[in-house]
């Protein structure tokens, strides 16, 4: 299993000023806030001065025989609760107002941050911890922002404003039923220890459990393939059960609380009667501030174990604050440079390699000064073993990553200065998965032109030879497709990815293995529509089978990060060095066979 | 996926059914939550006699009364604790059990469908089964004697309150329908408010997850922008929604605060006036305060439960349609097992379609000799892949059979047929764990001799051993990234080291380079040496391999024979190998 638990500390080290940080998105609405926190103090004051209106309707109206005092303190009263409605209701919406705001603004601004970091750092973090940045912690930022700060505000608020009042009431009686105060804060500091620490505990195991569910269930064709079923469910029943274990053991510690906090409220309540009764120090208690100090005692339980309720969700939302932010502040190692200008129209489509060395770690270093022009509308095939780095070059012309040594140019302007946005329109890449987005088949291919029209989407699949297949499927071009499950073949896969480059139509197309699960007769009618459709634009092709070399124009030959050889397919096999070597392999390979 | 049809009457006897297995801690929670309520229910009366008895008396306390109640009060509470804490475990631990039976129950289930489930149910549609809807049935099991407690204390405290006197009693609790009425209310309103929140934020989850995965498109088509579009609106959609419940509950949850203290009013002016006319004392009065906070909570609680129990159904709902799911591949009841043989192969006239009236093959009969190898070649989506998944019965036929040593594959004990088929899938899947443990995948007992060996032939020893942590590389979705070819001579390695009887690689060579193919074809013919093989490929040194050519087209096999006889004899196969300008 993976260690989680050493993640969450690496990532908890970095100290990011999160706080301040929040505090700037919710500045510009600190209006609202300080409605919100006034709301709430002024509901929890109408609370609070609730039991003093019955303690005056007791003492003045009922054994005092006043009925003047009860009718006041009923108006009094009903004023009361209206108020407490009102500002209930005020405090409500403006703390989900101001929090659904920050939450909104919070998620565009990591989506779009995500949408600028640079590659390498896909290559580092796994898409789950991303996408968890995003939901889990984000609901745990919510919790605390619906209910989190609402409950502190008010637990506080009610919790002195108990201790003020039941003083000012009898000084007496409140030092001798606040007695009840140290074992409660006591005994929920132990229990918050031991709960917290079994709480992490279920948070592992649920993990657990959830990491089982989603690999078994997404890897399920694998599993069955290897009849693995009974296996799995021995094992999932194991994890499951720690599971269940773990939150038994939540549950044993709460009952292990929960009645001596039920008890420490009789007490309380035993207290106040006791003393109360027989007066204390001497002084006289009246019976209507004995019934007040029984309401208010609700005041001091309730708070405290709401706090305590609250530490936790505030102990998360703090750890996922940290988190977001901890990645808002990673910066995107390409930054456009400042004066990133836009590029002079129309797209050439010179690339330059100017003395390239690049390194995707600390590590070894993948490409070795490469230094090689592509002329406008040249067509080039990138061959070479395994890992020699045919893949980094395309990477670097899209400025995936940046070279660690020398530039990448475009129509001779270094890339870094290029505006991402012009760079974007200017080169495409096909890689060799055939990804496809949740979505029609047509908003799949008219992914890199929003407003094609289907006319244009249909010319496109028809020189691809894909065109049939997609009107044969249940709704045509409207036959909803996704990234996980789909209906495609892989191949068809690679052409509806090969279709939607054609309809960007860009200026430079990069190709990178696009082709590798395509048979080659489809494979080469692929071909004959990118020479005639793409006719003057230059094109990059990375493929494994030769067949590709022959028809390109000029061959790069990559080996271990250096280019060996360079020109075109006829010179190199006259050359008899590396290519002509490959080539010669390749063919006798098929004639050989073809002679068996 | 949300035009699921949901049949709530078969949640509920899904809760139902999983309740009574666990009516004895259920009961026991009952039983505790009875003595809570009378211990709770004593403590105010208690306190109300304390003032009329003991406190307020002419002539001053009476101390030993006093105490002697007192003392009372504080062992009620005694009571009441332990009796809470009983409840609280029998319930909680019984909501847990349940979870986890149906969470086991789901898992195992899904393990058991088939190939067409899994095509159309999403990863994430599963996930949400096992724990979101879980959590709610969980929800209500707790709730279930919780509340139980709750109205019967609101029953007691309402005879008790009529005790002390009838017209109060009904002025105070007067309004306590009506707060039952609202909460129902409040929550049917708030539920479907909810809902969408939840499947927004799943949307919103899929957004994300996709421009993850597909990062490297969306920066390649520079559609960075359009996508932050997207997200916006699934954003603002959520903030909408989520600003409608909190309208709601502007609207609704003020007046739980507002409609009870309508009642202590009531008992306030009312009572106040009793006391002073005599006909109630102060010790009533007080406790009659306690009573009605006493009766918030359960009625507000029933109205809460109401709510829950309908989510509740509407998960089981959910989680019914996963269960109630059959396998549209089952094995036979009279299942035998498959029969000594070196693996002979044989379609015959067979029929088979994902979706009705597209058939993908039709009558498709072909015969691999025990022990010899075919290639099936044929142009993109002809059906290559189907075929391999036929054969393990991934699927089933339509019509025709497919026979393994005679046999037809229907007829064989389902786990023993798929382990004698070692398929490599065209996308390789590796799990997130160690290399070593995926290639040991479908042998668990494997020594790391034979993984190494397994490794050594799938041409995948050499990467493996220059890698940080060598076997134990933590690979998959959360490990290490490895290329596409050297996930592909793991999922070999995997394959190989079952020793299937037949052997069938599908596009298995397609991210090699050339000499790393020729490498891999010498293992691969040290592994199918004496093994039937079926390899889908387009690479002539692949197919090469292979002792006969079976070309595939539209579904149909277009024509049989050795590479150098569809050369020869087939326009068609030399086109779809890209061959027809070097003969031609
Ligand atoms: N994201 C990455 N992080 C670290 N190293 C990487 C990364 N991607 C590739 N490499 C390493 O860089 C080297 C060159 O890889 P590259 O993908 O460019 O090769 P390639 O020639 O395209 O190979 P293939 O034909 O298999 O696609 C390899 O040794 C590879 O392991
Ligand atoms: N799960 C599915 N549901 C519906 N249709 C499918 C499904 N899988 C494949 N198809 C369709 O069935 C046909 C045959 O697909 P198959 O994957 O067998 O093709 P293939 O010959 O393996 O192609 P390739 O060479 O591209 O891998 C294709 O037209 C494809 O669209
Ligand atoms: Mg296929």
């Amino acid at each position: 299993m993976i260690d989680r638990s050493a993640m969450t500390r690496r990532e908890q080290e970095a100290a990011v000023p999160s706080f301040s940080e929040s505090w700037k998105m919710l500045s510009p609405r600190w209006k609202v806030i300080v409605v919100a926190t006034g709301a709430i103090c002024l509901f929890a004051a109408s609370n609070l001065a609730r039991p003093i209106v019955i303690q005056q309707a007791i003492d003045k109206g009922l054994v005092g025989g006043d009925t003047d005092a009860i009718v006041v303190a009923s108006i009094l009263f009903l004023a009361l609760s209206f108020a407490g409605y009102l500002f209930q209701a005020l405090s409500i919406y403006t703390v989900t107002w101001v929090g659904q705001q920050f939450l909104r603004d919070l998620r565009m601004r990591l989506f779009t941050h995500y949408q600028r970091l640079s590659m390498s750092f896909f290559d580092k973090e796994s898409s789950g911890k991303l996408v968890a940045r995003m939901t889990a912690d984000m609901n745990a930022l919510t919790d605390v922002l619906n209910n989190g700060f609402l409950m502190v505000v008010q637990a506080l608020f009610l919790l002195i404003g108990t201790v003020i009042i039941l003083f000012v009431l009898s000084w007496q009686l409140a030092l001798i039923s606040l007695a009840v105060l140290p074992p409660l804060v006591i005994a929920t500091a132990i229990f918050r220890v031991y709960s917290s620490r079994a709480y992490e505990a279920v948070r592992d195991r649920i993990a657990d459990v959830l990491v089982q569910m989603q690999e078994t269930f997404a890897g399920m064709r694998v599993v069955q393939a290897y009849a693995r079923e009974r296996h799995n469910v021995e094992r999932f029943g194991a994890v499951n059960e720690l599971n269940y274990e773990a939150n038994l053991k939540t549950v044993r510690i709460s009952s292990m609380y929960i009645p001596f906090i039920e008890w420490l409220g009789g007490v309380g309540v035993g207290l106040i009667l006791y003393f109360g009764g027989r007066g204390i120090f001497g002084a006289e208690v009246s019976v209507g501030t004995v019934a007040a100090f029984i309401f208010y005692l609700n005041f001091i339980f309730q708070p405290i174990q709401q706090l305590s309720q609250v530490y936790d969700m505030l102990q998360s939302g703090t750890a996922a604050l940290n988190k977001v932010f901890g990645l808002l502040a990673i910066e995107p190692e390409l930054d456009a440079a400042r004066d990133a200008a836009p590029l002079a129209r129309p797209v050439r489509g010179a690339l330059e390699f100017g003395g390239v060395s690049f390194s995707y770690g600390p590590d070894a270093e993948v490409l070795h000064d490469i230094g090689i022009a592509i002329e406008p509308g040249q067509r080039v095939a990138l061959v070479g073993p395994t890992g020699a780095g045919k893949s980094t070059m395309a990477k670097l012309l899209m400025r995936f990553y940046d070279p660690t040594a020398g530039a990448v140019s475009l129509d001779g302007r270094d890339l870094r200065e290029v505006a991402a946005e012009d760079l974007r329109q200017a080169v495409i890449m096909v890689p060799q998965e055939g990804f496809l987005f949740s979505g029609t088949v047509a908003e799949n291919i008219r992914f890199g032109k929003p407003d094609a029209t289907l006319d244009e989407l249909i010319v496109a699949c028809e020189a691809l030879g894909v065109h049939e297949m997609i009107e044969s499927l249940p709704s045509g071009y409207d036959t909803r497709v996704s990234y996980r499950g789909s209906r495609l073949s892989a191949g068809e896969k690679q052409l509806v990815s090969l279709a939607r480059a054609f309809v960007a139509d860009p200026p430079v197309l990069i190709l990178d293995e696009a082709t590798s699960s395509l048979d080659p007769g489809t494979e080469a009618l692929v071909e004959e529509a990118i020479r005639r459709a793409l006719a003057g634009r230059t094109s990059v092709v990375i493929a494994h089978r030769l067949s590709t070399a022959e028809q390109a124009e000029r061959v790069l030959v990559v080996d271990e990060g250096r280019v060996i050889e360079d020109g075109s397919h006829e010179e190199l096999v006259a050359k008899d060095g590396h290519y002509a070597a490959l080539h010669q392999r390749w063919t006798e390979r098929g004639q050989s066979f073809e002679a068996v | 996926m949300t035009d699921e049809q949901l049949d709530l009457r078969a949640g509920a006897g899904l809760i139902a059914r999983e309740i009574r297995r666990q009516a004895l801690p259920l009961g026991l929670a009952m039983t505790c939550a009875v003595i809570w309520t009378v211990a709770r229910l004593a403590i105010p009366v208690l306190t109300g006699e304390t003032i009329d008895r003991a406190i307020d008396v002419p002539g001053g306390p009476k101390l030993d009364l006093l105490l002697a109640l007192v003392l009372a009060v504080v062992a009620m509470a005694a009571v009441q604790g332990a009796a809470a804490a009983f409840r609280r475990y029998f319930a909680m631990s019984t909501s847990y059990r349940v979870e986890t039976d149906l969470r086991g129950k789901l898992y195992n289930r899904v393990n058991r469908l088939s190939f067409d489930y899994y095509d159309r149910t999403a990863t994430g549609q599963l996930m949400s089964r096992g724990s979101t809807d879980l959590h709610e049935i969980q929800l209500l099991v707790v709730l279930i004697p919780i509340n139980t407690a709750f109205l019967m204390m609101g029953i007691g405290a309402f005879f008790l309150l009529v005790r002390v006197h009838v017209g109060l009693a009904v002025l105070a609790i007067g309004v306590y329908p009506i707060v039952t009425a609202i909460t129902v209310r409040f929550f049917n309103k708030l539920f479907p408010a909810t809902a969408r929140v939840q499947q927004e934020l799943g949307d919103l989850t899929n957004v994300v997850e996709e421009n993850i995965a597909g990062a490297r498109l969306v920066r390649s088509f520079g559609r960075e922008q359009h996508e932050i579009e997207r997200l916006g609106t699934v954003a603002d959609q959520i903030y909408d929604d989520s600003m409608e419940v909190a309208r709601l509950r502007t609207a609704y949850a003020p007046l739980f605060f507002l409609l009870p203290a309508l009642g202590q009013l009531a008992i306030l002016g009312y009572g106040g006036w009793l006391v002073t006319e005599g006909r109630v004392s102060i010790g009533e009065f007080v406790a009659f305060f306690q009573f009605l906070n006493m009766l918030v909570w359960p009625v507000q609680g029933l109205g809460e439960m109401v709510a829950n129990a309908q989510r509740a159904a509407t998960s089981a709902a959910r989680l019914w349609n996963v269960l109630r799911e059959e396998a549209t591949v089952r094995e036979a009841p009279h299942a035998q097992s498959l029969p000594a043989g070196a693996g002979e192969v044989e379609f015959d006239d067979v029929w088979f379609s994902y979706e009705p009236n597209r058939p993908v093959l039709r009558e498709l009969s072909m015969r691999v000799p025990a022990g010899t190898a075919i290639a099936l070649v044929g142009p993109t989506g002809c059906g290559k892949s189907t075929v391999a998944q036929l054969l393990p019965r991934f699927y089933d036929v339509e019509a025709g059979t497919i026979k393994i040593d005679g046999v037809d594959v229907r007829d064989v004990k389902l786990q023993e047929l798929r382990r004698s088929v070692g398929l490599v899938f065209e996308d390789t899947f590796l799990f997130s764990d160690t290399i070593g443990n995926n290639i040991a995948y479908g042998r668990l007992d494997a020594t790391d001799a034979e993984i190494e060996e397994a490794a050594a032939l799938a041409q995948a020893a050499e990467f493996i051993d220059k890698l940080p942590d060598g076997y134990e590389t933590v690979v998959g979705e959360q490990g290490f990234s490895l290329s596409g070819g050297q996930r592909q001579r793991i999922a070999i390695a995997r394959a190989v080291l079952t020793q299937p009887r037949v052997l069938i690689l599908d596009d298995a060579t397609s991210s090699v380079d050339a000499r790393m193919e020729e490498d891999i074809r010498g293992a691969l013919q040290r592994v199918m040496e004496g093994r039937t093989t079926i390899i889908i490929s387009h690479r002539l040194a692949t197919i090469s391999l292979a002792d006969k050519v079976v070309l595939l087209d539209e579904g149909r096999v277009a024509d049989v024979g050795t590479h150098a006889e569809l050369m020869l004899s087939s326009d068609r196969y030399r086109e779809v190998l890209g061959q027809l300008a070097v003969t031609s």
